[in-house]
């Protein structure tokens, strides 16, 4: 039981920096996982979708741009904020979609491999 | 008569205290503490020595080495004035001057001997100081090599996302039906203040002049300025050595004074001798009377 205790203290105090450091990251991440969502919810229609879509992408290059010029991020060495840097296509949704003249959507799922050939190819099984 | 015999008392002590007056005074309260943040560090190199100057100027000890100089410069022009005055003056005049400019060399000998005292501890302080910031340097430089490769990257991204910026804002006035945010407003004209103010750093003069001040730069500057304070310190130990010569120079001239004035004051008698009585057969003679 100690031992349990234990691992969970350490394991919170290995975690919980890397969280509270990433502070406009992590709401970034928080935005852009709700984004994702939304893109794959399947009980919205088309309209909903593209409204909330809309309105999501405004406030993704809002938080984008937030993290972009964080300059507390600069000194920071966790691997949480080295892999975002990393992989601006898909960090960085907003700016990155626009950069490909595509939809926020289309964009994402071309990043995550889902094009749209892959999506007609598939077929519903039990 | 009893005049000289005075004379010969003072000189005697003047020489005996000559050797060990060295320091003395200097080891008073008067003291510097640097009383300036780590942030120094990011001042252009060239502005490191002149807020470490600022700041020791400030200090008891900067006070108290502007005193012992301007008594050093009295008593200079008060010994030069007494040599001057020595060849016009003969007999016991000339001795009583003599043993004034012993007096005033003593003096001397003594206020640069606290002089030296002060120098040191200033360039002791001064050197720790240095070495501290060095230590600041060097643990801000391995830091920076740690961050260097996401600085990269986020100047990479932010540059990225800055030749994007304009259509990113066309592509959401077109596609959004809300209105504009009010970060996003902001930040375009925050963006434009920025860049302005970048512009005119750019083309400051005094920007070129100060060159970019990064954490080696400042190591490097650092270094050289602790190689000088450490050679002040050895000329302040040569100086030592030539006061110590002073002091020594000065303990036979007030002896060479106190002979000659013994000389004088028997005048031509025969000075008494001492007689040896350590061994049985000297005082052989007390017995056979």
């Amino acid at each position: 039981m100690k031992i349990k205790t234990l691992l969970i203290v350490a394991i919170t105090a290995t975690i919980l920096p890397q969280l509270s450091i990433a502070g406009s990251l992590e709401n970034l991440e928080r935005e852009r996982a709700l984004t994702v969502m939304e893109m794959i919810d399947g009980k919205l229609s088309a309209e909903e979708r593209w409204q909330r879509l809309s309105a999501a992408k405004r406030r993704l290059a809002d938080l984008e741009r937030i993290v972009l010029n964080d300059k507390k991020l600069r000194s920071k060495t966790s691997n949480l904020v080295k892999r975002s840097f990393q992989s601006f296509e898909l960090t960085f949704l907003a700016h990155a979609s626009v950069e490909n003249q595509s939809s926020i959507q289309g964009h994402w799922f071309d990043q995550v491999g889902m094009s749209t050939d892959d999506l007609m190819s598939t077929r519903v099984s039990k | 008569m009893k005049k000289l015999n005075l004379t010969i008392m003072t000189l005697t002590s003047i020489g005996v205290l000559s050797l060990c007056l060295q320091p003395s005074l200097a080891t008073s309260i008067s003291e510097w503490k640097p009383n300036l943040s780590e942030k120094i560090l990011l001042l252009p190199p060239q502005h490191l020595e002149q807020a470490i100057n600022q700041d020791f100027s400030k200090s008891l000890l900067a006070q108290d080495l502007m005193n012992v100089d301007t008594q050093l410069n009295q008593q200079v022009g008060q010994i030069q004035t007494l040599q001057e005055a020595e060849g016009q003056y003969s007999g016991e005049e000339n001795i009583e001057i003599r043993h004034q400019i012993l007096e005033g060399k003593k003096s001397y000998v003594e206020l640069m001997g606290d002089q030296l005292d002060l120098k040191r501890a200033k360039l002791s302080t001064k050197l720790n100081y240095l070495k501290r910031l060095m230590r600041k340097a060097k643990r801000d430089g391995a830091r920076l090599a740690e961050t260097s490769e996401l600085r990269e990257l986020q100047e990479q991204a932010v540059s990225r996302a800055n030749s994007i910026d304009s259509a990113l804002r066309d592509d959401l006035f077109e596609t959004s039906m809300q209105k504009e945010s009010k970060f996003s407003k902001h930040y375009e004209k925050n963006k434009q203040a920025i860049a302005q103010l970048r512009s005119v750093i750019e083309a400051h003069p005094m920007n070129s002049h100060f060159g970019s001040a990064g954490a080696n730069s400042t190591a490097d500057h650092l270094n050289e300025l602790i190689l000088s304070t450490e050679a002040d310190l050895a000329i302040i130990d040569m100086e030592s050595e030539i006061l110590g010569y002073m002091a020594r120079i000065l303990t036979l001239d007030a002896m060479a004074l106190a002979d000659e004035v013994h000389q004088i004051n028997y005048d031509g008698e025969k000075v008494p001798g001492f007689r040896d009585f350590r061994a049985p057969a000297d005082g052989l003679e007390l017995f056979l009377n």
